[in-house]
């Protein structure tokens, strides 16, 4: 019989160098006392609270003042139920959010296609979600500069093709950026401390990814270069399409370009043409001498979002509810960032609001109803108020169903308690 | 009776390993493959190899399954994608088969099974509650009280 839990440290630290999220660590942690002792507690990463001051200067080298900026980190994550072994039982879909640990008492949560922040998810008091019972996956990061006292607002991150990735060097002591800015590419050195334009250009570049631990970027007509870390670019393949818009998201370990453009679509009555936005998606075939673009016309069980700053991929599988996969996810082009979130299906080429979609709503705002029954105000928070009240003890409901804990509230909520009755046994 | 041997060998021999699990049973395998393991590899440098290897801690299912890794990862002309494939399908099988293949891979020390098994393991855990992550490896070890409370501390998550 398998001993899991009497499985040699060194082995352990094996399975755990192949856990890439700091949460992943945590949960491994949280498993049994010998898998808890065999790995060093994930540290907090003070190098991100608050974000890490930098020198901000504008791409390109035409502008040569410069301000002190900070560079925040930014963690997409899909947080879901655990699956129950009865298959037959149906998932409820996730939540996709993104966190930034930037705030003294805790984190906040933001769009996970763009750089608003959700509202708090409670009104008065600090919340504590209890990641116990969660599932959390990671899916991407991003990386945000912002900066102190600029005078002019050179570094808005609204701005639309703005975009930094971050390659971490010399086992996390050093780091470089490449940022594309106005279809420019310039680097940041952590250990030079400051930034590089890179000059060879044929086209303006669209848009940039970390692959595999190297700097990608696509330009206009689809070739795509790896920047190397001598501000060198080398061509890798090229694709000549004429296009709206390009963007690089890696999905299981291959890297994709949606390409997007739009056209004129003469509606029949002669002098009236509407906008219309075509999709294709290509994946870059590596194994191959001769590096090429393949077109992929079925994403199979995998969902495509791409973000304002950053770009992920989920499965449907791990999305749940009715999500069903082979779909691209994204903000419209034509309309404010952050005003509403598209969806496009490979197989249907239709795109349409994603309120219409069934399933992929669900994914956003609001949170859904089982985050909100695992919410509490912070311990402290309550013992203040139970001090304060001079109440010494609160009930604690669990809930059973199959022999297994599927809910619990504390204290005598007596909306959550019918909603809760009213879900799981009616 | 004369000896037929001369005439039968083949043109170009291979040199023969041969490797005997825990429960007795013996396993022929050619020293390039075999060359994979570095503990093999130590074996064959101090002519060690010329019986039988005993190898106690591995028993004849896992030894099979190890010496077909060995035989797949050393051979010519076989594309990446493929392998890959192979490698894949290779992993997908019962929880304490993969316990089995991590402990064998680290015993025979063959990085590509190990880092692949421990690998697949990896992939099994991510995104997963601890509780999940018990019933999958049958793990009923408790923690103590401290350990518990703060296993339960560090999986508070405090919003804004």
């Amino acid at each position: 019989m398998a001993e899991w839990s009497q499985m040699p440290e060194e082995l352990l630290r094996l399975i755990v160098q192949h856990l890439n999220s700091q949460f992943d660590v945590l949960r491994f942690r949280s498993v049994c006392s010998s898998w808890r002792s065999s790995v060093t507690a994930p540290s907090p990463s003070p190098f991100w609270r608050g974000g890490f001051p930098i020198i901000l200067k504008r791409g390109g080298g035409s502008f040569n003042a410069t301000w002190k900026g900070f560079l925040f980190k930014h963690t997409i994550l899909l947080i879901g139920v655990p699956r129950s072994c009865d298959q037959t039982v149906p998932v409820p879909t996730g939540w996709l959010v993104k966190i930034r640990e930037d705030v003294p008492r805790g984190m906040s949560l933001l769009n996970p296609l763009s750089l608003r922040t959700f509202p708090p998810l409670a009104k008065d008091s600090p919340m504590v979600l209890d990641l116990m019972n969660l599932r959390v996956l990671e899916l991407g990061h991003e990386y945000v500069l912002e900066q102190l006292n600029c005078p002019l607002n050179i570094f808005s991150n609204h701005d639309l093709f703005m975009k930094t990735v971050f390659m971490s060097l010399d086992n996390g002591n050093d780091f470089a950026l490449l940022r594309i800015a106005e279809g420019e590419l310039v680097m940041f050195k952590s250990r030079e401390k400051r930034w590089f334009p890179i000059q060879d250009m044929r086209w303006e570049y669209d848009d940039v990814i970390l692959f595999k631990g190297e700097f990608y970027a696509v330009d206009h007509a689809g070739n795509i270069w790896v920047v190397g870390l001598d501000l060198g670019v080398t061509l890798i393949v090229q694709l000549y399409l004429e296009s709206h818009h390009m963007f690089l998201v890696e999905s299981v370990g291959e890297l994709l370009l949606v390409y997007s453009e739009s056209v004129y679509w003469d509606n029949g009555d002669g002098d009236f043409s509407e906008l219309q936005l075509r999709i294709k998606v290509y994946k870059l075939d590596m194994d191959r001498e001769e590096k090429a673009w393949n077109e992929v016309k079925d994403l199979g069980d995998r969902v495509l979002f791409l973000g304002d700053k950053c770009a992920f991929s989920a499965s449907a599988a791990d999305l749940g509810g009715a999500c069903r996969g082979n779909c691209i996810i994204f903000m419209d082009p034509f309309k404010p960032p952050g005003a509403s979130r598209d969806v496009y299906h490979t197989d249907s080429p239709i795109i349409g609001p994603i309120e219409a979609c069934e399933g992929y709503s669900e994914l956003f705002w609001p949170a859904p109803d089982w985050i909100a029954s695992r919410m509490r105000t912070t311990q402290e928070g309550i013992q203040d108020k139970l001090m304060e009240l001079r109440i010494d003890s609160v009930p604690r409901l669990h809930f059973f169903s199959k022999g297994q804990k599927v809910d619990e509230i504390v204290g005598a909520d007596i909306e959550r308690l019918k909603h809760t009755m009213d879900r799981l046994y009616k | 009776m004369s000896s037929s041997s001369s005439s039968s060998l083949p043109p170009c021999p291979k040199k023969m390993i041969t490797l005997k699990s825990s429960d007795g049973e013996t396993f022929q395998i050619e020293e390039t493959a075999a060359l994979q393991s570095k503990t093999l590899e130590n074996m064959i440098d101090e002519n060690c190899a010329s019986t039988p290897i005993p190898l106690r801690s591995i028993n004849g299912k896992i030894l099979a399954k190890v010496v077909e890794f060995c035989n797949k990862h050393a051979e010519v002309g076989v594309d990446a994608e493929s392998l890959h494939a192979w490698d894949a399908e290779f992993v997908n099988v019962e929880y304490t088969t993969l316990f089995d293949y991590i402990l064998a891979a680290n015993f025979l020390e063959i990085p590509t099974l190990l880092d692949l098994a421990s690998g697949v393991v990896g992939d099994m855990i991510k995104g997963k509650t601890p509780d999940e992550i018990r019933k999958m490896f049958n793990i009923n070890d408790a923690f103590s009280p401290e350990e518990e409370e703060e296993v339960r501390r560090a999986n508070q998550w405090a919003f804004e």
